[in-house]
């Protein structure tokens, strides 16, 4: 329970922050998170809606429940605003599951009907990736044995969309603090940009320390450091 | 007064030091967050100093202990529980994830306290990481710090399988020279590989 508190509220607090941004900054944040081929590559967005938790209904008969996405985002993207959703399922300290994913995305073509277009539909998981990185075959392969079909979908870690959020270009002042509260909001719940191993050589020499540089003055060598 | 030129660059170097330190910490604690991060459903339960003291508190006199107290990572033991298993008692077939750090394997803890300049060349030391997976096989509950991780049987080879009678536990171990862990990708590739040796050898399913 404690988990899904904190998920809900992290969610709310990063995706209500996004929708502040222009459709170009949310979009290139979406794309840089999730970094798949299969979206569209434009840079023009503009944001259309972004719902948080609907309860879709339509598919009741079928599904034998009702279905509530964590949140759907509508963008109209490119020079011929193309209208996309992505129905997002977020996941902090629990796995992301499989039946869950197809079932949002089987209520959503209930749900929009004349909306529904299934190459312009993805599914974006977020957070819960499984350990072995495979969630997204697992997605393919069970989606076909259940629609006759891969589903469209794309899934990254929270630390993924710190970082993209790290990378984005803010275009303008108000944006930059948009983009900062949404970092404190993923760091508050521990989600921090790792610095990796490969970059200390660097970071020493930033500090005034060449590789090796110890080393020789224990050789006995003149300290040039 | 007067400065002493030797010692005032042995401080100048003293002070890059601490910060190089601090860079390498920072990194160092990164590599263990994502490394525990590969693993679901396990969290944080505690660490320690492998061979030192920890930290004197505010109302201990640190000058009364080692000055390596004060520099506990180099070399720590990380440990990692499921949810919803008991953070301090390991029951039977529960299991706990170990990140070992060893910054220099040159350091040597014989009493009294050593020092540092007589210590085996850096060069010729390593700096590693050593991941194990430690389960508790015995009937009655131990605690996992001091019960089970403490009273372990260290391996001298890598991969190591680990059976005791005495605490009862199996375990399983790889070691990780820190240089080849420089990225994201290495680390993740190098924990892959952990886990597929460590569910095979010790039947663990880590998706579950």
């Amino acid at each position: 329970m404690a988990f899904g508190r904190f998920e809900d509220l992290l969610t709310a607090t990063v995706f209500e922050r996004l929708a502040y941004l222009s459709g170009d900054t949310l979009w290139g944040i979406i794309r840089d998170t999730f970094a798949v081929p299969a979206c569209p590559k434009e840079r023009v967005a503009k944001l259309k809606a972004m719902q948080f938790w609907p309860m879709w209904s339509a598919a009741t008969d079928t599904l034998g429940k009702s279905v509530e996405p964590d949140v759907v985002l509508q963008m109209l993207i490119g020079e011929s605003r193309e209208l996309w959703t992505f129905i997002i399922e977020c996941k902090l300290g629990r796995s992301q599951d499989l039946i869950q994913l197809c079932d949002e995305w089987e209520a959503f073509r209930y749900e929009a009907a004349g909306e529904y277009d299934p190459h312009r539909t993805m599914l974006l998981a977020l957070g819960g990736l499984w350990s072995d990185r495979r969630l997204l075959p697992a997605l393919a392969d069970y989606s076909q044995k259940r629609f006759g079909k891969p589903l469209f979908g794309a899934a990254a870690g929270w630390s993924d969309l710190m970082n993209a959020v790290a990378r984005a270009s803010a275009a303008s002042s108000s944006e930059a603090r948009v983009l900062v509260d949404i970092r404190q909001a993923l760091e508050l719940h521990g989600h921090r940009i790792a610095s990796p191993l490969r970059d200390l050589a660097g970071a020493a020499r930033a500090i005034g320390v060449r590789a090796g540089c110890f080393s020789i003055s224990q050789r006995g060598v003149p300290d040039e450091c | 007064m007067s400065v002493d030129p030797a010692l005032s660059a042995a401080l100048a170097d003293v002070r890059k030091a601490y910060r190089l330190l601090w860079s390498y910490q920072r990194r160092l604690l990164d590599t263990i967050g994502l490394i525990a991060g590969e693993f679901p459903g396990v969290s944080f339960a505690s660490w320690q100093p492998m061979d030192f003291y920890p930290p004197a508190r505010k109302s201990v006199n640190p000058a009364d202990y080692w000055a390596s107290d004060l520099l506990p990572l180099m070399g720590a033991d990380f440990f990692y529980l499921r949810h919803g298993n008991d953070r301090s008692m390991a029951q039977r077939g529960e299991w706990m994830l170990v990140i070992n750090v060893t910054s220099d394997s040159g350091y040597e803890v014989e009493s009294p306290e050593p020092d540092p300049a007589r210590f085996e060349p850096a060069e010729e030391c390593e700096s590693s990481l050593e991941l194990y997976i430690v389960k508790s096989t015995g009937d009655v509950p131990v605690r996992w710090t001091d019960g089970l991780w403490d009273r372990m049987e260290w391996p001298d080879d890598f991969p190591a399988s680990i059976l005791m009678e005495s605490p009862a536990l199996r375990a399983f171990g790889m070691k990780f020279d820190i240089a080849e862990l420089g990225t994201s990708d290495a680390v993740i590739a190098a924990v892959a590989n952990f886990k597929a040796s460590a569910a095979a050898d010790l039947q663990l399913d880590f998706t579950a």
